[in-house]
């Protein structure tokens, strides 16, 4: 029976490869090359450092990361492999065992393991002096290897079934994005901490590894090498026993999801009949503009994908300017006044695509006559209405809490409006001029779908620094302002930002509106998903 | 050929192509659906029924060939009055699902430049008469698919167009909403509307269409009226012998029903 689930793994993964449009392909060549290249580059690593003074804790660090990227990118890839997925198997007639037994086979073969031995081995291998050693380590690269993969599988199996469900795929969306938002500052921390404490915290946190399950295999070996062969061998067995209790509530689940009802997600949570929220109506003009405007600002809260977009931009917009001060020389800075800046920068750039996040219901603009201009300023409207308050509000509050000089704060609520007007007409042009299609309901968070990829980054690149580009001439002024120390000059940024933000927009607008009644069919195109 | 200044037909298609890479989907078709009539368009999977229909109405752009809606022009000088006058109900494209019912309904009238009480009223009769009054406030990403094809179908008629392209509108959908659904079409047909739909059910189509046409692989084999397409046989005979295709799987599969697992 695993032979019939190794053989199913290799032909899925022989198609990917050969199969498939161009662009899968593509990635996936592209993926198991720099997969190779990176395994190959840090098992040179480890055995070119065998012996040396910190290759203890590099390997360590290494198992503690290999282990949490194993645990952790399953769940997030989720459904891009079906041979993961039990689901797919419960019409066979299959037991548990045979079924679990088969996912194990399958789940070990393919890039990923190749990569793992690769680096694993090297790492046993930089270990070692001894022939005893050898043998331990060769014992704990494979051990660590096992417990990975049969948590891994445990772990996914287990959160499956909230997978499948319409909320709990929103869920997880919303999960995933948080936790990309957070590398960013998570990677600074790690950085500044490891720049006080110096090699006594690399110490430090491979001796972390040690107390992790995964970490164990490794650890003993230390420990053979250092002559104390009892805890060690308390570790390893410890490994094997975690990895058979693993294995065995990996098929517990397994049951339930086979034998167990689909968690339904048609709960249908009931909403208020108003398409314009409350909050907003005496803001919103009347007629097609304002229900554009309205029906964004729902979409912004409802859609999974618009909402983790949106809470990634203010994390990382402030995440950014706040590790600037941590980096920085002493404690907070002034330049927390302009937060609000760099979230409004990011709020924009999730407009890019605005047609392809919405899909195919673009049709309905199309097939109505004259609705170019009132979408296009519906959008931008939208957008407003969120943004610039919460980047006022920022930048208020960075000013305070920086201690930043009240010129200072006046030119960043200027400079926050005219990001915000630089970036709206640069994406709502992009967002016309080089769409593409983003998959519906995916159940890995991080999908972007086919788009075209060489060109369509290409395209991407441009408006990014079309952004950037009809920003600075006000970025300059600030700049003169700032170092120049002319307080009259941050002043004017107050009043000059707002406005040149409102004629970018302006701009962006009619360009955008007129390209949208011209190729709206070709949008459409565009933004509908390829098989 | 052009199309006659007086009295147009409701939809009138000369000489649409398409193609997509090496395929052709639409194959120079010329198609007239009357005003007043309720015509089926029929065909097997892949003879391009929604790519006509998507060129007819403004969805997507015919690589040759043209499209008038009443006497305009829909790829020419006058997409907006074509559109205006056009209620639409494609197949596979996406609605505005993170809204509710009612909501969507609203967001379509308003970007139709309907006035809110006008809209509130409409939508509530249409949401009554297709049984979606209880959903209504149910986010349509949380619909069946019998449901969406409903509320497409309501958004497609709250500005009361002239004319309606349907693309497989009864798809999915079950015998009770579908029966909502026929008895909404034949009443706008006779108080002056024109229909066009797609579909694959031969029987529907008998029963309820007065004009027909038969597609298949980008092309158009019969049109007209419905007894002259049929000429006493029945729909499906002609569509199959038009069409093609295996029949009679009489021999072979020997071993099913004999030896069982």
């Amino acid at each position: 029976m695993a032979r019939h689930f190794l053989r199913l793994k290799l032909r899925v993964v022989l198609n990917g490869m050969t199969r498939g449009s161009g662009t899968q392909r593509a990635l996936g060549i592209v993926g198991l090359v720099l997969g190779l290249v990176i395994g190959i580059g840090v098992a040179a690593g480890f055995i070119a450092g065998r012996g040396s003074d910190g290759v203890d804790d590099a390997v360590l660090i290494f198992v503690g990361l290999f282990g949490l990227g194993w645990l952790v990118l399953p769940l997030l890839l989720f459904g891009s492999d079906n041979t993961v997925d039990p689901m797919r198997f419960s019409l066979l007639p299959l037991s548990p065992q045979q079924l679990v037994r088969g996912q194990l086979a399958s789940g070990l073969v393919g890039g990923p393991t190749v990569f793992a031995v690769l680096t694993l081995g090297a790492a046993a291998y930089a270990l070692t002096d001894s022939v005893s050693t050898g043998v331990v380590a060769v014992v704990a690269a494979v051990l660590t290897l096992l417990v990975c993969q049969v948590g891994s599988r445990a772990l996914t199996t287990s959160i499956g079934g909230s997978l499948r469900s319409r909320r709990g795929r929103d869920f997880a969306l919303l999960a995933a994005a948080l936790l990309g938002a957070s590398v960013y500052p998570l990677q600074l921390s790690v950085q500044a901490y490891l720049n006080e404490t110096g090699s006594a915290g690399v110490s430090r946190i491979a001796d972390l590894v040690t107390w992790l399950p995964f970490g164990w295999p490794y650890a003993a070996v230390l420990d053979v090498r250092d002559g104390s062969w009892g805890p060690a061998l308390v570790r390893l067995a410890a490994t094997s026993v975690l990895t058979v209790a693993l294995a065995w509530l990996w098929g517990r689940a397994v049951v339930r999801t086979l034998e167990g009802p689909e968690a339904s997600g048609s709960s249908g949570r009931a909403v208020s009949g108003d398409l314009v929220p409350a909050w907003v109506r005496p803001v919103l003009p009347r007629g097609a503009v304002g229900a554009v405007a309205a029906k964004e600002l729902r979409y912004w809260w409802r859609d999974p994908r618009r909402r983790a977009a949106a809470l990634t931009a203010l994390f990382v917009g402030v995440g950014i300017v706040a590790a600037t001060t941590i980096t920085g020389e002493d404690g907070l800075g002034s330049q927390l006044a302009f937060a609000g800046v760099a979230v409004a920068f990011f709020s924009t750039m999730n407009c890019a695509n605005q047609f392809g996040l919405d899909g195919t219901a673009i049709w309905s603009t199309l097939a109505t006559p004259g609705s170019a201009a009132a979408d296009i300023r519906g959008r931008q409207l939208a957008v407003v209405l969120l943004a610039a308050p919460t980047c006022l509000l920022l930048s208020v509050v960075g000013t305070v809490v920086g201690g930043a000089p009240l010129a200072w704060g006046a030119s960043a609520i200027g400079l926050c409006l005219a990001a915000l007007g630089a970036g709206l007409a640069a994406t709502t042009v992009m967002a016309v001029a080089a769409p593409y299609s983003v998959p519906e309901n995916p159940s890995n968070p991080f999908a972007t779908g086919g788009g075209g990829g060489c060109s369509t980054a290409a395209y991407q690149g441009v408006g990014f620094l079309a952004q950037l580009l009809v920003l600075v001439p006000m970025v300059a002024l600030v700049f003169w302002g700032v170092l120049g120390d002319r307080p009259a000059v941050l002043w004017a940024v107050l009043v000059v930002g707002p406005l040149w933000g409102f004629a970018a927009a302006q701009v962006g607008a009619r360009i955008a509106t007129g390209m949208l009644e011209r190729r709206g069919p070709e949008v459409l195109l565009a933004v509908t998903p390829r098989g | 050929m052009t199309v006659p200044a007086t009295d147009p037909p409701a939809l009138a298609l000369r000489g649409l192509r398409k193609t997509f890479g090496q395929t052709v989907a639409v194959d120079h078709v010329d198609l007239d659906v009357p005003r007043g009539s309720f015509f089926g368009l029929v065909g097997p999977n892949g003879a391009g029924k929604t790519t006509t229909l998507s060129m007819a109405t403004g969805l997507l752009r015919p690589d040759a060939g043209s499209a008038f809606i009443d006497g305009h022009d829909v790829w020419g000088s006058g997409p907006a009055e074509a559109k205006r006058r056009v209620g639409i109900l494609p197949d596979g494209q996406r609605l505005f699902d993170r809204l509710s019912g009612r909501e969507l309904l609203t967001y379509a009238g308003l970007l139709r430049r309907m006035e809110p009480a006008v809209i509130a009223q409409r939508s509530a009769e249409l949401l009554d008469v297709l049984d979606l009054t209880d959903a209504g406030s149910t986010l349509v990403i949380d619909y069946s698919a019998g449901m969406r094809k409903k509320i497409g179908l309501a958004a497609a008629l709250l500005h009361s167009p002239r004319l309606l392209v349907l693309d497989e509108p009864f798809e999915a959908v079950d015998p009770v909403s579908g029966g909502a659904i026929r008895t909404i079409l034949q009443r706008y047909v006779e108080a002056g509307g024109t229909v066009i739909f797609s579909s694959h059910v031969m029987e529907l189509v008998e029963r309820l269409c007065d004009q027909v046409a038969v597609i298949a692989a980008g092309r158009v084999l019969a049109a007209g009226a419905i007894d002259d397409v049929r000429s006493g046989r029945s729909l499906e005979d002609v569509f199959v012998a038009l069409v093609g295709g295996r029949r009679d799987t009489g021999e072979g599969l020997s071993w099913l029903g004999t030896s069982f697992a």
